[in-house]
């Protein structure tokens, strides 16, 4: 009897546990949910405006551009064509607030995996598209923090080179470079870097192909080039006040 | 009972898992995206065939007469006449700069000379054009003996010690894109 009983008691409270889990299971559900509804910003967001009519030049403003910049080819002023309809579209995506890690671009280019980013493009000649011996430039991009969090991230750089150009960057964030001198692609490469939600941090990536023996034989066959720009953040765990 | 306890063991391992999960939960995040480019072609020919440097060894059969009294394949006091190198560019897309040199020119008699007499000392530049035939261009040398035929000062001991020689002027020509610094 005596057993039976306590049995039963032993039984409630394994109820009891099991309510309790399933609680706060349902609480933490809750919880993600509203984690998720809060990434959409509201209010103060950088949204990029552009105005002007069509087949017209028109200046872009551009927050992240504020700080000066003697580099050469720098240019916020772009040929801006709303001609086609997929113009009209690609416009208004930029026009989208803009959420998580956002990366930017002087030459108005948000990354989005897809775009051909303009990393060397340079007046020489008046072939934006091209580069020989000696060529060198600038590339300027912005990354925003606009998560929530405080982040911490690195930068990767991979080139592919199959002629071996005799390429040379190297990078400055903000004010400060981070690697001064050229070096290969592999010696700039960007290791825990931490911003604030709400921060940018603006990087400049000279580049520069200087001669060597091998040039004559990459311009017979028109080598291509590409750098592969690649940004991996994650928050740091400071900020877990919801749990 | 014993089913009761392994309910609650797993139960506790559900709770046990999501805590510590959404505790370190991290928000992880990554842009991607790639910039590629090709190199200028690079097309230049020199004389006939696609060379950087080319050295020629030019004799009198070579060279086009303005004025050649000399008979037989000669040459004499008050001839002159080019010898030309013809650079085909087309194609490049860069600016080429051309560098022509005279080496030690045998068989030279005094008052005779051979110069590069196209572009600055020996130098010119093929401008990048993408038009067709625009990136042409011929390096001259003008070979000139002073005098005239009539003139008895111009033709001394010297010259006649050059008889027979056989004249041989060798010209090196160098092509390479042209840079800023240049």
């Amino acid at each position: 009897m005596e057993k039976f009983r306590n049995n039963k008691i032993l039984n409630f409270v394994i109820e009891i546990i099991l309510v309790i889990i399933i609680i706060i299971l349902l609480l933490h559900s809750c919880n993600i949910q509203k984690k998720n509804n809060k990434k959409r910003p509201t209010g103060n967001v950088d949204i990029i405006e552009i105005t002007c009519t069509d087949t017209k030049t028109c200046d872009v403003d551009v927050d992240v551009d504020k700080q000066s910049d003697n580099k050469s080819n720098f240019n916020d002023t772009v040929p801006v064509s709303k001609e086609t309809e997929d113009n009209k579209q690609e416009e208004e995506k930029e026009k989208e607030p803009e959420t998580g890690l956002v990366v930017v671009d002087n030459y108005i280019v948000k990354w989005d995996g897809k775009k051909d980013l303009k990393i060397f493009t340079n007046s020489a000649y008046e072939l934006e598209d091209r580069i020989s011996p000696e060529s060198s430039n600038t590339y300027k991009f912005v990354i925003k923090n606009k998560t929530e969090y405080k982040l911490k991230y690195k930068i990767t750089f991979v080139e592919t080179n199959k002629e071996n150009i005799n390429m040379k960057y190297r990078l400055k964030k903000n004010d400060e470079y981070l690697v001064d001198s050229y070096t290969t692609y592999e010696n700039i490469n960007v290791e825990d870097q931490v911003f604030e939600s709400g921060e940018n941090d603006t990087y400049y990536l000279d580049w520069k192909w200087f001669s060597s023996s091998n040039d004559t034989h990459v311009g017979k066959i028109q080598a291509e080039y590409s750098l592969k720009i690649e940004i991996e953040a994650e928050s740091i765990n400071e900020k877990e006040e919801d749990i | 009972m014993k089913g009761n306890k392994k309910i609650l063991l797993v139960a506790l391992l559900v709770l046990l898992i999501t805590v510590v999960f959404s505790t370190y939960a991290i928000y992880r995040t990554s842009q991607t995206a790639n910039g590629s480019i090709r190199a200028a072609k690079w097309n230049v020919t020199i004389g006939s065939q696609a060379q950087q440097t080319a050295n020629f060894a030019f004799g009198v059969g070579d060279i086009t007469w303005t004025t050649h009294t000399g008979k037989n394949n000669t040459i004499a006091p008050g001839d002159s006449g080019t010898i030309t190198i013809p650079v085909d560019a087309d194609g490049s897309e860069v600016d080429v700069l051309l560098t022509a040199t005279i080496g030690d020119v045998t068989g030279l008699p005094a008052g005779m000379t051979a110069t590069v007499t196209s572009g600055t000392n020996g130098v010119q530049t093929i401008q990048y054009n993408a038009t067709e035939g625009q990136m042409e261009a011929n390096v001259v040398i003008t070979i000139a003996w002073s005098g005239t035929v009539d003139d008895e000062s111009g033709k001394d001991g010297t010259d006649i010690a050059k008889q027979n020689q056989t004249l041989s002027i060798p010209v090196t020509l160098t092509a390479r894109q042209k840079l800023a610094s240049d």
